[in-house]
């Protein structure tokens, strides 16, 4: 059988299992509860296959099956057996088909701790698997190619790095893990039971939550380390895409604390696990159905499954907000009183603004769209996103801050504000500190001095709840690392400084104390191992660096590679920009190599300054081309624009006449070359003296990120703070019911355990 | 318990506003190049790359090229920065900036590309400041 095949039937028997699951537990929902079982039987073989098609395919990768057009169009043999893990999720496909995989294998965690919600939230849950059955049953990842290639085109150098083989798997648990909540929450609405959803969904908000963050922050080192424009986020529309569901988990998180602690926001919880998942399949949608195309740096291609991602993310828009609005008038929780500043109103504040930041990235994101039915589609400057998020990161700083002395409840006003004393004291002194060594932009000192306050307060209460109830500092440790992660995003990107350097070999620049010199590259500009060779030199410290520099045939073009020296204080961001050798025809006398653009103040005497080439002329009849170099021409009494005219012949032959500069000199082209432009220059007359000049010449970008290490530490400290809070909200979850005890579902009449709130 | 509820409202309004006009103030529209040059703020246009025109100011690290627009009108666009790796490949490039003295300006560029498989590529490239 041939493997297309092979891969199509094994998807086609997840579509059918998936069905028939689906089915099951409908009449599950209803009253033959003995269908129950086969709803779980069901999925567990269309787990099998869900997952058995994801690993066909990296067989299929592996086993180099480039008949399949999937797998021609990203890897190639001499693509290194690690890097066919990034090939699998590196289309469209591929990451469909993992976000199946993740979706089916949570399920079967979900399935075996939702007590009386199993038939109803399954049913939901499974909905998201059969779209996406739909979508990879219509473009098939396994379709094989109209023309067969006996190698494949290979994978993208940018993705062959190591955090792009860890980077989508877990995004795309983050989004399989979204789809939960809202299950239960659609489970909850049809049984009128507004309460105890909370307890079910409640790990698996702060597991989504928690894996998104993570994910998101990957993405962000990935572009730091690989892309080498300096920065790690970038506003683009699939990092909003991450963006928007991570943020809904966790107002989705702050919500259900104040249902679990006060019974209160029954509703908006609902809305926003809705939203939350809502905002995964809109990102989807943005992402993947080519909408977007004219305003993003990823390449959206239109499948022809738009059809389908509109559908999908119309169904789960009508089926979530009408749920939700049927319902909600039955939905009533208990209405606040007592004091203001309280923990519960500084929790709903909270809530207040990270949905204000979801909602403004939503509009940013959708500014395209929502554009184009007015006329022109726009696209926002990213200014809009800076200029949005200033006073949301103050106000959540500010906030972040508050919480431990309003989590001490039996405190008196007098001693929360003797307990804040210290942190805020501690806060003051290090936002002036901050503030003299030249960390001065505009409104930033106050947000300075409340993220410090943020980390120190957070940091007391940590050590307080880590020593009596471990299992309880999730949150502090969270918040820790909130109050870091605001931190870095100030002082790396605000006070982020850049200076370009032109270097030739043996040649020293200076940039922020530090002496680079350029030693020359190594190895052939067409290997990937190609890097520029700096010293760098600061306090008498010498080290190496080595940015990457080569041609990729994949992208046509040369890749860059940033060398990052990391330090605690800052990272010393070195980035290439442009690298011009000269032809090896320079030994002759009077022999001189321009790069584009490339101004020589003395050349013989001469400023001359290479613009570029006139349009090639070709003559079909003589059999040749020519081309012509713009030299911009100063000195010696003359100023203006030579054309020196190269002809090439189709023997080969080369002809280069000389074109009179000025006292007898003249000027020809002999050779040019067209990526990167560059020409070689002959000159000729009394003024021509042979030089030794050197003309392997680059210039570099080095920028400084000022603490910007305080985003990779405080991420981790999201993260296992994150991983604490799930551990403790599974904790809540009614016992498990595996190994399912299968005669006693079929034949038991009793209705299943009841979920209990504590 | 309704302070509560001026304070949360008074937060949203005033964010709404505030969203609102920032958003109206960034949003770039695309425009024609005789647009662009009127346009006082900034904008994104779109055209085909005329080859013979791109040059590289090694020294200010400024990239020129010259865009035509389906009309046959000419741009000149100025491009603090890296030259895109895929630039000479390019079918189609789309600039977001401003026109200053003479020549647009461009913070960002999304060059597009044939691609052999998928049909077009866009990647996308930032100016330095």
């Amino acid at each position: 059988m041939n493997v297309s095949l092979f891969g199509n039937l094994v998807l086609g028997a997840a579509l059918t299992f998936c069905v028939l699951s689906i089915t099951s537990y409908c009449y599950a929902w209803g009253q033959a509860k003995g269908t129950l079982v086969w709803g779980r039987r069901f999925y567990w073989v269309s787990t099998i296959f869900s997952v058995g098609s994801l690993v066909y395919l990296f067989f299929l990768f592996v086993t180099k099956h480039y008949e399949i057009t999937y797998v021609a169009e990203y890897s190639s043999s001499d693509l290194p057996f690690h890097y066919l893990f990034a090939s699998v999720w590196a289309g469209q496909q591929g990451s469909f088909l993992l976000w199946l995989g993740w979706s089916a294998i949570l399920g079967l965690f979900m399935q075996k701790r939702l007590g009386e919600y199993e038939e109803r939230g399954m049913f939901f849950y499974l909905l998201v698997q059969l779209f996406l059955l739909f979508i990879l049953v219509k473009r098939s990842p396994f379709a094989l190619a109209a023309t067969p290639m006996a190698d494949g085109r290979g994978l993208n150098p940018l993705l062959q790095d190591y955090w792009m083989v860890i980077h989508p798997p877990v995004m795309f648990l983050g989004f399989a893990a979204m789809a939960i909540p809202f299950a239960l929450a659609m489970a909850a609405l049809t049984r009128r039971e507004y309460k105890n959803w909370v307890t079910a969904a409640f790990p698996w908000v702060n597991f989504g939550r928690m894996v998104l963050g993570t994910a998101i922050i990957m993405g962000g080192f990935w572009a730091y380390k690989v892309l080498g424009w300096g920065g790690y986020w970038g506003w683009d529309p699939v990092e909003n895409a991450s963006l928007m569901p991570f943020l809904g988990a966790l107002a989705l998180t702050h919500g259900f604390l104040i249902q679990k602690n006060k019974g209160s926001l029954p509703k908006t919880n609902f809305f926003l696990a809705v939203t939350a998942f809502l905002l995964v399949v809109y990102g989807t949608f943005l992402t993947r159905s080519g909408v977007l195309a004219d305003f993003s740096v990823h390449s959206f291609v239109d499948l022809g499954i738009n059809g389908f991602l509109v559908l999908f993310l119309l169904t789960f828009i009508v089926v979530g907000y009408g749920m939700l609005f049927w319902r909600a008038r039955e939905i009533k929780g208990p209405v606040y009183s007592g004091p203001i500043v309280n923990q519960d109103f500084n929790v709903l504040l909270m809530i207040l603004f990270i949905s204000l930041s979801a909602f403004m990235v939503l509009l940013g994101t959708s500014s395209p769209l929502i554009t184009r039915l007015f006329g022109q589609p726009s696209n926002v400057e990213i200014s809009y996103y800076v200029k949005t998020h200033l006073p949301i990161g103050i106000a959540i700083a500010f906030l972040v801050g508050l919480s431990p002395y309003l989590f001490w409840r039996s405190a008196t006003p007098y001693e929360k504000i003797r307990k804040a004393l210290w942190p805020a004291i501690l806060a003051l002194v290090c936002a002036v500190l901050t503030f003299a060594v030249g960390f001065r932009e505009g409104i930033y000192p106050l947000f300075h001095f409340l993220t410090f306050f943020a980390l120190f307060s957070n940091v007391v209460i940590f050590f307080r709840s880590a020593t009596s109830r471990p299992v309880n500092s999730g949150g502090h440790l969270s918040h820790i690392g909130v109050s870091m992660l605001l931190a870095g995003f100030i002082f790396s990107s605000v006070y982020s400084q850049e200076k370009r350097l032109n270097l030739t070999i043996g040649e020293k620049g200076e940039a922020f104390g530090y002496t680079l010199a350029y030693k020359g590259t190594e190895g052939d500009l067409k290997q990937t191992e190609n890097a520029l060779i700096f010293t760098v030199e600061h306090k008498g410290e010498k080290t190496e660096a080595r940015p990457r520099f080569y041609w990729s045939d994949y992208s046509q073009g040369y890749m860059r590679k940033p060398a990052i020296q990391k330090g605690i204080m800052y990272d010393l961001y070195i980035s290439p920009i442009n690298h011009s050798r000269a032809s090896e025809a320079t030994s002759e006398p009077g022999m001189l190599a321009f790069a584009d653009g490339e101004t020589k103040e003395d050349a013989f005497g001469y400023k001359i300054t290479f613009k570029g080439f006139t349009e090639p002329k070709m003559n079909p009849a003589a059999g040749e081309v020519s081309i012509a170099a713009l030299l911009e021409v100063a000195g010696y009494g003359v100023s203006g624009v030579r054309k020196p005219v190269l002809t090439i012949k189709n023997s080969g032959e080369r002809v280069s006449p000389p074109v009179e500069l000025s006292n007898g000199n003249t000027v020809a082209l002999i050779d040019a070359r067209p990526d990167p432009r560059q020409v070689a220059l002959k000159f000729a007359g009394p003024s021509v003296v042979p030089t030794a000049a050197s003309q392997d010449l680059v210039s570099i970008e080095v920028s400084k990120k000022p603490l910007i290490i305080l985003v990779w530490l405080g991420t981790f400290l999201v993260t296992i703070g994150g991983i604490i809070s799930v551990i403790r909200r599974s904790k809540e979850l009614p016992p498990s019911k595996f190994p399912i005890d299968l005669t006693k579902a079929e034949t038991s009449s009793e209705p299943p355990k009841v979920l209990t709130t504590k | 318990m309704k302070a509560r509820y001026i304070i949360a409202l008074v937060i949203i309004i005033g964010f709404a506003v505030y969203g609102a006009v920032s958003l109206k103030t960034s949003l770039t529209p695309y425009v024609s190049f005789a647009e662009a040059k009127s346009s006082p703020q900034t904008v994104q246009v779109m055209g085909e790359l005329e080859k013979s025109a791109t040059r590289y100011d090694t020294t200010a690290g400024l990239l020129y090229f010259t865009l035509k627009d389906k009309h046959g009108d000419l741009l000149e666009v100025s491009y603090k920065g890296i030259r895109p790796g895929n630039f000479d490949q390019a079918t189609q490039i789309v600039a977001i900036g401003d026109y200053k003295e003479k020549v647009f300006e461009a913070d960002q560029l999304l060059v597009k590309c044939p691609s052999k498989y998928q049909g077009e590529e866009v990647q996308s490239y930032k100016a330095e400041k």
